[in-house]
Formats: structure tokens, C-alpha cells, sequence
């Protein structure tokens, strides 16, 4: 019984089986070629065909498909294909709107409103100069990194420095514009 | 260095103002030389990089919607922000065309970059705390001597365009004060002048400009009319030296007429500051309007100008002052308006039109309808009564020199004894001031009664708003704000009230067609226009030479008309203690009341005020 290969379930078929909710995360991660994969879960015919075992496996009722990825994120090599794209509804989630974003900072970096809402606002203006797409945009996580820094006795220009411009990218002028923009902005 | 501008240019974009191009260039300079495009923005290749960033943050602040980048005047409006050279431009030009449009550009450049960058610099702290003293790095340079004084009383602006009205005010009261000295003027605009120090190149284009002694020939300016043609207001003034005279051009120097009064204090009227400093002409808004020219029967476009300023006064006793001295007005004030105050709304009912249904009258319209009977016509609306006071009043208050004669002693032994119906303005006084209470001046009259008037509105709660006016030339007819429409009647506001002080001519429609035009933002449903005055409207260069008289009147005339045709109602209260009230005659009868006996005028105030608003 040991020298024949056996079929087993990944987390995907055992959703469509079951009647699950599959998140994929990271969904342009995966190999382009393995994404189509899910195109005949993802439309009308709500079917995954099994190739190896032959079975063509009809979606539970229950069943649901979540995908997540960051949009343009780094090349467009990595974008979701538009034919899988045209098969979901899609949520759009960009940075926080500043008060919330503050908030957020202030309650996860341990700071106060004053400071969370100065760092919600470079991050705002930092945000400004991604139109070249030369970064990632300043996200809220190195809002908060910087926060817990401060928190913890950091000189805020400093921390800001370390957890955000660091993030930037190596672009010289893109962290001494970034260096200002922290400088004024901090009181 | 030179890898500091493009990160400049990133900055620039992070501070909401993307595609800056930051150059360097030796002529770079903050204070000086022409108002830069918003697109642009040059650094000195010396300064250091702070000072460099410094400029940019300057410069995100200049592109905010309060900004001089962001500023738009609309060449045709009578903001008074447009010279007299305003030929061949669109419609709505920018800062630094407008500027172009007065006769001495390069002054008028240097005193807007001056009075807005100062106000850029206040404002920089709270948009960029980290970068709070940073603008000491690159202060505000010293003005010539001459520039320096006339900025000194000029306050803070809140935005550039308000910048811009305190700079073109400040050119004209240059223009004004140096009429007859232009060499003066010349010099001050020598850049030799100029400390060389803070000059890192001055970026004014010489070629740009005409030389202002070419263009300046009476354009836009107004010289006094010093022919000897003084009547009876000007007779009345005891500083009248002509311009000249004035040595050291200091702010102080103009020539302002005092009333001929001797230094104790009216009664009642206590005020430890007798003589009012000079007011700060500098400080006003400018708004420019046009003039009746009867004899060629059309406008002098804007012909002009009015410089509006808030009056201010320190003295809050004045209101509690009046209400001491004038117990039986106040009380039947209060009386009165217990009567007329609408407590409770009445309803007009069965009307054939309105704004609710009148239910009853609709119920028995239907019954009539369905058993036949077909009542004439169908009237089942109701309406609430025009009684909520939609009302906005301004009170026009004139304050020339002439407001500063003594009223004839009076008959104070005349009173009655019943304290209701005494004249109302001896009775505290007389037990206060004997022996020598000391004679009243018109001005002090109409002071009370507006005060009085001003209370009567507050406890009604009517928007009112109080003006004062006075002036000399056309090229300055001054406002003086005494009570906003906005604000309430406190003893604040009447502090300011008790600072109008007689000065100056009547140019009275000028400040007519200015106080229509407060009245013109108003939203009340009704308006009403009260002027105060003694009927004889006067001003250095009202008219030609040998008409004033009847050009000034006309023009008078005129304006309130205007009022009447932009659906103000106006009235006239005349206070002619000498024979010479002339604008009687050209207003009809009903809105028209000479008041002889100035004594009386509260109380008539009152009926005026009751007359007026017949919705109480």
C-alpha cells in the first residue's frame, strides 16, 4: 500500500468540498499559470476540476473565494491577470484616512494623539512623493514602528528616521526630501 | 550643494505644491524683485540648506488658498485693489499684474512682499512647528527709512489679498503725502537708497517698469484743492496746513482736523483720551466707487476711494455711560418694545394665498364646494405675518470736522420736572455737571442717539451695523467701522462709538454707495439705511470748482437713490443747528427729518426706527 501515490486535499479543495471561505493571500505571489486554477471556481460554473484524480468537483454552496494582493505592488509583472480580476468583486483598501490612521498609531505604538496625528500627517505628505513609484509609500505599520520607538525613548527625528525614511528606499533625494518633510513637520 | 535641489523639488511636492522647479540662480531673493510664478522658485547658490528649505516652505505657504500664489483679483470689481493702468488685461489677473497697475510698481512690490511675507513667516509655525525659527535665518530685511514708517501702524493680514489691501493702502498714502515732493518719492525708490547689505541682487527688471516719474502725472491721485475756497467746515479747522508743511514724513504728519473744542470733556462723555491719534490710513481696506457727475449726467468711474478701518476704543464705560445719563429713554426704549415685540406670532388667516393652508377655511371651502354653494373666492391659506424682523439696519453716521460744533446753550430752565418727559439729555447731567456743564457738540448728540438707537436694535435683535464717515479728497473717504454687522452690541462696540471724533469733509455719497455695498451682503429681507448728518454734504475736490455745492447734492441725491433702486430703504436724519442744510431739498418729505432742536433726536430716533419697521 505504500508504492502508490494518494490523493490528498490541499486547503482549497477541502473548502470547495466542505463548504469553507478560502482566503488566498498574496494571490500574485503564486505562479501566473497556476492562477487560472481557479477561474472555473471563481465564475458561473463553480467547478474545480481535479486533474489527477479526474474528479470534477462541484463547489459546496457555502463555498466562498477571498483573494488579496497589493495592487502594483513593486512590478507589473506582479498584477492580477485581468480575466481572473474580471471574476471578483473587489473591496478596495488604501491607507487609512489620517484621523483613523492616528488613531490606529497612537493605539498600537503607544503614543499620544498629538504625535500619532503629526506621524499620520508626514506619512500623508510622504505619500505625496510615491507618485514616481520609486517606494512602497510610507504604510501605517512604519507609522507604528516609529511610534513604539518614540514610546520607548527614542529622539522622535531619530526614530523617524530609523523606522520610516529607512523604509523609503535609497534614493538620496527622496530621503533628504523625506528628512525635511519630517523635520518641519515634527514640533 | 547642488544635490539639494531636486530633494528641494520632492519636498516642494510633498508640501501640496508637485512639479516645483527649484534653480539656483545669484538673484534669488525672498523680499525683493519680482512675485514669483508658483511653478517656479529660485535659491541663492550661498544660502545654506535650511534657508534653501526655508524658501520652500515659504513657498507651499504662498500656494495655499490664502496665498499670493493663489490670489486672483477681478480687474473690473471696485475692490480698489486695480491702479489706474489696468488697460489690455483679462479679466481676472494675479498679484504681481495687479501690482503692475499702480503708478510706483516697485514700491508697491516691496511693500506687499514685505507686509505678506511677514505674515507668511507668523503663519509658518503652525503648518511646520519643527521649522518654527527657521524664518530668523532669513528675516524680513529693513525697509528704506521712508517705507519703514508708513508700515509701522499697518496690523497683521489675515490672507494675501488682505496683504495686498494694506500694501496698495500704504502706496496711496505714500502717493498722497509726497504729491508735491516727488523727488522724495524718487529717492525712495533709489535702489542707492538701499542698504547695500541685504541686497543679493535686486531681481527688478529696471526696463520692466517705466521710470515713475514718466506715468505719474495726477494719475490715480488727487491734489488738494488749496484755493481758498474754504466754507464753513473748513473754517472750522484749526490744523489746516497744507500738506507741505508737514516736515519729516512721518504717519503722524497728516493733517487731521480736530474739532475746535476745548480739551474738557463733554459731559457724560468721559474719556481720559481726548485727542485721537492720526488714524492709521494705512491699515484700511480699500474699495473704490463711482460718482455722480450730474452735469455731464453719467458716473466718474470709480472715482473714489474709501479706506475702511475698524474703529477701536478702549473705553467701555461708555455704554453704561449713556444708559445712566438717559434713564427715561432707556426705560421707555424698553417699554415700547415690551409692546411692540411680537411675543406671540399672530397668524393671517383666509388669505387666497400664503404659506400653510388654513385649515378651517379649507374644510368649509370644501363643504361649500360639495353642497353647492360656491363662495366667491377660495381663501384657505394663512400666512405668518411678516412680523419675524428679518431686518438688517446700518446707521450712517457722518463725523466731519463740522459734527463739531457747539450747540447753542440750552434753555435748561425750561425743563419740565417730570422726569418721564424731561429733554432727555440734561436731566443726570445737569444734576452732575453744575456749575458749567460744558456745551454739547453735535457730534456728542448723535453719538447718544446712535447709542441709544444701537440698544433698541440689540433688544429687538435686529442685525445693525454702525458706520462712520469723514474724509478728505476723493482719493480718501474714510469708513470707519464702528459696529460690524456680525457682532454684537456690547459695551465694546460702543466704546468705538465713543471714539468717533469730528474730522475731516462729508463726501456723503461716496459713503453712502460704501455702506450700500455692506448692506449688499446682508440677507435680511428688509434693509434700511439711516444716515446721520447736517444735510450738507462737502469734500476738497466734490465737484468742479465752481459748483460743488450742487455737484456734491446730485451725487448725494444719487446715491440714496441707488440704495432705493437696490432695495434699501434710506433715510435721512439731519441735525441742523446753523441754516444750512442743503440735501433736504432733493429727498422726498417722508424720509426726511431735520431736527432743529438736536436735543430731541433720540426720541425721534425711536419713531424713525418705528416707522421704518412697521412689522413690530
Amino acid at each position: 500500500m505504500h508504492d502508490r501515490t494518494e490523493w490528498n486535499d490541499g486547503p482549497l479543495t477541502r473548502a470547495v468540498r466542505e463548504g469553507a471561505i478560502c482566503y488566498l493571500d498574496e494571490i500574485v505571489e503564486a505562479r501566473r499559470d497556476t492562477t487560472v486554477v481557479i477561474h472555473s471556481l471563481a465564475d458561473h460554473r463553480r467547478v474545480l476540476p481535479i486533474e489527477k484524480t479526474g474528479e470534477l468537483l462541484e463547489a459546496h454552496p457555502d463555498f466562498l473565494l477571498v483573494i488579496s494582493y497589493n495592487p502594483g505592488y513593486q512590478t507589473a509583472l506582479k498584477d492580477l491577470k485581468p480575466s481572473t480580476r474580471q471574476r471578483f468583486v473587489s473591496l478596495e483598501f488604501r491607507y487609512p484616512p489620517p484621523e483613523t490612521e492616528a488613531t490606529i498609531v497612537a493605539h498600537e505604538g503607544g503614543v499620544d494623539a498629538a504625535f500619532a496625528s503629526r506621524l499620520a500627517e508626514i506619512a500623508t505628505r510622504l505619500r505625496a512623493l510615491d507618485e514616481h513609484g520609486t517606494s512602497d509609500g510610507v504604510s501605517t505599520r512604519s507609522l507604528v514602528y516609529a511610534a513604539q520607538l518614540v514610546a520607548r525613548g527614542i529622539e522622535p527625528r531619530r526614530a523617524c528616521a530609523v523606522a520610516i525614511v529607512g523604509a523609503l528606499g535609497d534614493d538620496a533625494d527622496m530621503q533628504r526630501a523625506a528628512t525635511d518633510v519630517i523635520d518641519v513637520m515634527l514640533p | 550643494m547642488n544635490a539639494a535641489v531636486p530633494s528641494l523639488a520632492l519636498l516642494a511636492q510633498a508640501l501640496d505644491v508637485p512639479g516645483l522647479a527649484v534653480t539656483r540662480s545669484p538673484r534669488a531673493h525672498r523680499w525683493r524683485g519680482p512675485i514669483a510664478s508658483p511653478d517656479a522658485l529660485a535659491v541663492h547658490p550661498a544660502w545654506s540648506h535650511r534657508v534653501a528649505r526655508l524658501q520652500v516652505l515659504r513657498h507651499a505657504l504662498d500656494c495655499r488658498p490664502d496665498g499670493r500664489h493663489a490670489l486672483r483679483v477681478d480687474r473690473n470689481s471696485s475692490s480698489g485693489l486695480v491702479g489706474p493702468f489696468a488697460r489690455n488685461l483679462p479679466p481676472s489677473i494675479d498679484a504681481g499684474r495687479c501690482i503692475d497697475t499702480w503708478p510706483y510698481p516697485r514700491v508697491l512690490r516691496r511693500l506687499f512682499l514685505q507686509i505678506d511675507g511677514q505674515r507668511v513667516d507668523a503663519g509658518l509655525p503652525r503648518s511646520f512647528p519643527g521649522a518654527r525659527n527657521d524664518p530668523a535665518l532669513d528675516p524680513a530685511p529693513r525697509l528704506p527709512a521712508l517705507l519703514a514708517q508708513a508700515l509701522v501702524d499697518v496690523p497683521s493680514p489675515h490672507d494675501a489679498v488682505e496683504a495686498l489691501h494694506f500694501a496698495v493702502g500704504v502706496h496711496r498714502a505714500l502717493i498722497a503725502r509726497h504729491a508735491r515732493r516727488r523727488r522724495r518719492l524718487l529717492a525712495l525708490l533709489d535702489p542707492g537708497l538701499v542698504p547695500p547689505l541685504q541686497v543679493p541682487g535686486d531681481a527688478d527688471s529696471p526696463a520692466a517698469h517705466l521710470h515713475p516719474g514718466e506715468r505719474d502725472d495726477g494719475a490715480g491721485m488727487a491734489m488738494p484743492a488749496d484755493d481758498g475756497r474754504r466754507s464753513r467746515k473748513a473754517s472750522s479747522r484749526n490744523t489746516d496746513q497744507p500738506p507741505d508743511a508737514a516736515d519729516p514724513p512721518s504717519t503722524d504728519a497728516d493733517p487731521v482736523e480736530e474739532a475746535p473744542a476745548p480739551d474738557d470733556p463733554p459731559p457724560g462723555v468721559l474719556r481720559p483720551i481726548r485727542k485721537m491719534p492720526a488714524p492709521p490710513v494705512q491699515a484700511a481696506r480699500i474699495a473704490q466707487h463711482d460718482e455722480w457727475d450730474y452735469r455731464q449726467r453719467t458716473y466718474r468711474r470709480r472715482w473714489v476711494t474709501v479706506h475702511e478701518q475698524r474703529l477701536e476704543s478702549r473705553d467701555p464705560g461708555f455704554l453704561a455711560d449713556l444708559r445712566a445719563r438717559f434713564p427715561a429713554v432707556s426705560r421707555r426704549i424698553g417699554r415700547g418694545l415690551a409692546r411692540l415685540r411680537p411675543d406671540a406670532p399672530r397668524r393671517e388667516r383666509r388669505l387666497p394665498d400664503g404659506e400653510t393652508i388654513d385649515l378651517d377655511a379649507a374644510v368649509e371651502a370644501m363643504v361649500a364646494r360639495r353642497t353647492g354653494r360656491h363662495d366667491a373666492a377660495e381663501r384657505a391659506y394663512q400666512s405668518r405675518p411678516r412680523h419675524e424682523r428679518d431686518l438688517a439696519i446700518a446707521l450712517l453716521v457722518d463725523m466731519s470736522g463740522s459734527t463739531g460744533h457747539r450747540l447753542p446753550e440750552k434753555r435748561s430752565s425750561s425743563m419740565p420736572v417730570d422726569a418721564e418727559d424731561e429733554p432727555l439729555w440734561l436731566t443726570r447731567p445737569k444734576a452732575r455737571w453744575t456749575p458749567a456743564a460744558p456745551q454739547r457738540r453735535i457730534i456728542d448728540v448723535a453719538r447718544d442717539a446712535v447709542g441709544l438707537l444701537c440698544d433698541a436694535m440689540h433688544a429687538l435683535g435686529d442685525r445693525h451695523a454702525v458706520f462712520a464717515f469723514s474724509g478728505q479728497g476723493r482719493e480718501h473717504v474714510e469708513f470707519a467701522i464702528v459696529k460690524p454687522f456680525g457682532e454684537a452690541w456690547s459695551a465694546r462696540t460702543a466704546a468705538a462709538l465713543a471714539a468717533v471724533q469730528p474730522r475731516g469733509y462729508t463726501r456723503t455719497g461716496a459713503a453712502v454707495r460704501h455702506a450700500l455695498a455692506h448692506l449688499r451682503t446682508e440677507r435680511a429681507r428688509r434693509k434700511i439705511l439711516i444716515v446721520v448728518s447736517d444735510g450738507y454734504p462737502q469734500d476738497d475736490d466734490y465737484g468742479p470748482r465752481d459748483d460743488t455745492l450742487e455737484y456734491a447734492l446730485q451725487d448725494t441725491a444719487h446715491a440714496l437713490r441707488e440704495a432705493e433702486r437696490a432695495g434699501v430703504s434710506t433715510f435721512n436724519i439731519s441735525i441742523d443747528s446753523g441754516d444750512t442744510d442743503y440735501l433736504k431739498r432733493m429727498c422726498p418729505r417722508s424720509h426726511y427729518w431735520v431736527v432743529s432742536d438736536v436735543e430731541s433726536l433720540p426720541e425721534r430716533m425711536q419713531s424713525a426706527y418705528r416707522l421704518l419697521a412697521p412689522g413690530v
